[in-house]
């Protein structure tokens, strides 16, 4: 289907006068200050930790298991050495009696160090103890079998019934006889609890977790600094980011410090100067175009209006003239005529480019302002049906209302197909009573591959036409002038099949 | 995925705060041994000589006790072996693995060297048939009271045995 529309190729975001391809942008509205449970700060936190406890967790261990051995190793070198020297000084005659035997060990269970032990001694069948009972319950066999096949000191921890830890320490007694050391046949055994070095291991992990706490708290003020160091620069960046997309193109990020993120920052603000550039540049190529076309327009006006009052001259003299002159003339006539409605568009449209174009509001009776559009037209025939409310009246820009509506009835005639039915309704609305215009015609409709670029300027729907009878800008102009009514224009298909086009704007304009 | 990873995180600091736990307390241990044995002194009852003698233990190890006669030398040593555990040393536990020998016979053995440092035993009792512990006993008894270094043949009226040192560790 042939259509000759057009579309504003620059819409304009509000009158902030920023394109809108970058007001688009700011649908994405910014989740700030929300601690993300996983974001880079709970990362870094945890992380933190992880490190600290798992070197206070092995410091400490490794403090607490050398401790804890030289604790135990010197209670038990202690023990053996006091018991190896208690025994020497104590002098013994051979074979031994019980009566000597329990006089050793009261010698002996005396001076226990480092701690008050039990003494049992054993030669051949003879037993004696400090504490009454011939043998000890933590005396263990191989001790006992290590310390009588071995001549030397040996000691063993073990724990008791209950699970206390005990030192069982077992010496046996050589003399010195002809150079050499022959066993006498005695050993004594010392058995003493560990309770003393239990309390200072018990007391050392207790320290080591009172230290490894406050050491773990203390490591989140580091992550949190981190956290931040980082973190800061990133949200300064989103915001940045945010910014920019908002249209503020002189964003620009301070670069602090040497590390990765002062180079992204760095980055960024190149990227956005080069951006910035570009679009100034595209920004001034746009009003340089429109200011051509604007002052081309203005520049063909005048010569333009000489030739239209020549060509009316001509028009008059044509009837005298031969047949092939005067149809050449009246050729001239109508396509210098046709010149002139282009060069009014063009400069129409140059207005609003410009931003130029201005509302001049009237209270209108509407049913009376259509009426009056279509008897200029002379459209006021049975090829237009008209759907009027009664009393309806509205704030508009009268001009501009006549041009609007002109054009829609005009293209529904000429693309279309009579009857064009015109409904004009009023409609309630939160935001205001609207006024709705629909023109619809009872043509074949509009391609579908068409309907998108229907309001493009100079858009021609079927290429091989390349001459339309309109200047190629009648729907962008009536498109402009809507808008600049605070209102909006459509163009679908029909149920019936026809095209309609559908006008909805306020029905008090704002001026 | 990132909630796997802390759970790692928590399951590996579990595991170290664990085997913190683990690590705690007083771990029991094995037999170590521990420096030289008591070196005591033995004093002889006064008026009795130093001479050794080898009797055993109920656990069958070879200890030396003091002859407990006057007369020293190792004569008298090996007849009081030969003699046997007296009633202190039985009180004690001790015993001998040597058969029961005769006064009169036990007094007639003799001792000679040491020569290459070799001492020779000459019992009046066969040696061939003697348990491993009373040929110990007897080794033992005539080193002791000759020196430390030497070793010892055993000559009974049946055969002459290899020398030997002294062993008093267990079999």
């Amino acid at each position: 289907m042939a259509r000759t529309a057009h579309r504003d190729r620059t819409p304009r975001a509000g009158r902030t006068g920023r394109p809108a391809w970058f007001a688009r942008r700011r649908r994405g509205t910014p989740r700030e200050r929300r601690i993300a449970p996983l974001g880079l700060r709970t990362r870094l936190i945890a992380a933190f930790l992880l490190v600290a406890a798992v070197s206070a967790v092995s410091t400490a261990a490794l403090t607490y298991q050398q401790a804890r051995n030289a604790v135990l190793k010197q209670s038990q070198d202690t023990a053996v050495s006091t018991l190896r020297d208690l025994m020497e000084a104590q002098p013994v005659s051979l074979p031994m009696e019980q009566e000597q035997l329990d006089r050793l060990v009261s010698e002996l269970a005396k001076r226990g160090k480092p701690h008050p032990w039990n003494v049992f001694a054993e030669y051949g069948r003879l037993r004696a103890s400090s504490n009454g009972s011939p043998t000890s319950t933590v005396v263990t066999d191989r001790l006992r079998r290590q310390v009588t096949a071995h001549p030397h000191g040996a000691f063993q921890r073990v724990t008791d019934a209950d699970g206390d830890p005990y030192l069982a320490v077992g010496m046996p007694a050589v003399f010195r006889a002809n150079g050499a050391r022959p066993p006498t046949g005695l050993v004594v055994f010392a058995t003493m609890p560990l309770s003393g070095e239990r309390t200072t291991v018990q007391a050392m992990v207790e320290a080591a977790q009172r230290g490894a706490v406050p050491g773990l708290a203390a490591a989140v003020i580091p992550a949190l600094l981190a956290a931040r160091s980082v973190l800061r620069p990133v949200r300064d960046m989103r915001r940045a980011a945010q910014k920019m997309g908002r249209g503020r193109l002189d964003t620009r990020i301070e670069v602090r410090g040497a590390d990765e993120l002062a180079g992204l920052a760095r980055t960024f603000n190149d990227t956005a100067r080069a951006l910035e550039a570009s679009v100034a540049e595209l920004r001034d190529a746009e009003t340089r175009a429109r200011r051509f076309a604007s002052d081309v327009s203005h520049e063909l006006r005048t010569p333009l209006a000489g030739m239209l009052a020549v060509t009316e001259v001509l028009d008059e003299e044509a009837a005298g003239l031969d047949a092939d002159t005067a149809a050449a003339l009246r050729l001239i006539s109508a396509e210098t005529g046709k010149l002139a409605v282009l060069v009014e568009d063009l400069m129409e449209i140059s207005r609003f480019d410009a931003r130029a174009a201005e509302l001049n509001l009237d209270e209108v009776d509407v049913a009376e302002a259509v009426r009056k559009t279509l008897e200029r037209r002379h459209w006021d025939d049975a090829r237009v049906v008209t759907d009027l409310p009664r009393d309806a009246r509205a704030r508009l820009d009268p001009r501009r209302f006549d041009v609007v509506l002109a054009n829609l009835v005009g293209n529904a005639l000429r693309h279309g197909g009579a009857p064009v039915r015109v409904t004009v309704r009023t409609r309630p609305q939160p935001g205001g009573p609207r006024l709705v215009v629909e023109v619809a015609d009872s043509g074949p409709g509009i391609a579908p591959e068409v309907l998108p670029h229907i309001f493009d300027r100079f858009f021609k729907a079927d290429a091989a036409r390349t001459r339309s009878a309109g200047s190629g800008l009648g729907l962008a102009i009536t498109l402009e002038n809507v808008r600049l009514h605070g209102g909006t224009l459509e163009a679908r298909n029909g149920p019936a099949g026809g095209a309609v086009f559908t006008l909805d704007m306020p029905l008090e304009a704002d001026a | 995925m990132s909630r796997i990873r802390d759970a790692a995180r928590a399951a590996s600091a579990a595991a170290a705060a664990g085997l913190l736990l683990a690590g705690c307390g007083i771990k029991t241990t094995g037999v170590v041994e521990s420096g030289a044995p008591a070196e005591v002194e033995v004093r002889p009852e006064e008026g009795s000589a130093d001479s050794l003698v080898y009797f055993l233990t109920p656990d069958s190890r070879l200890v030396a006790t003091h002859s407990g006669y006057s007369a020293p030398g190792v004569q008298v040593a090996l007849f009081r072996l030969l003699v046997g555990p007296g009633e202190r040393e039985r009180a004690s536990g001790l015993r001998t693995a040597l058969p029961p020998v005769d006064l009169a016979l036990a007094g007639t053995t003799t001792v000679e060297g040491p020569a290459d440092d070799v001492i020779e035993v000459r019992l009046p009792i066969d040696v061939a048939k003697l348990p491993d512990l009373a040929r110990r006993q007897v080794v033992c008894t005539a080193v002791a009271n000759a020196a430390s270094h030497v070793e010892a043949r055993l000559r009974g009226p049946d055969t002459v045995l290899a020398p030997e040192p002294c062993r008093t560790g267990p079999l």
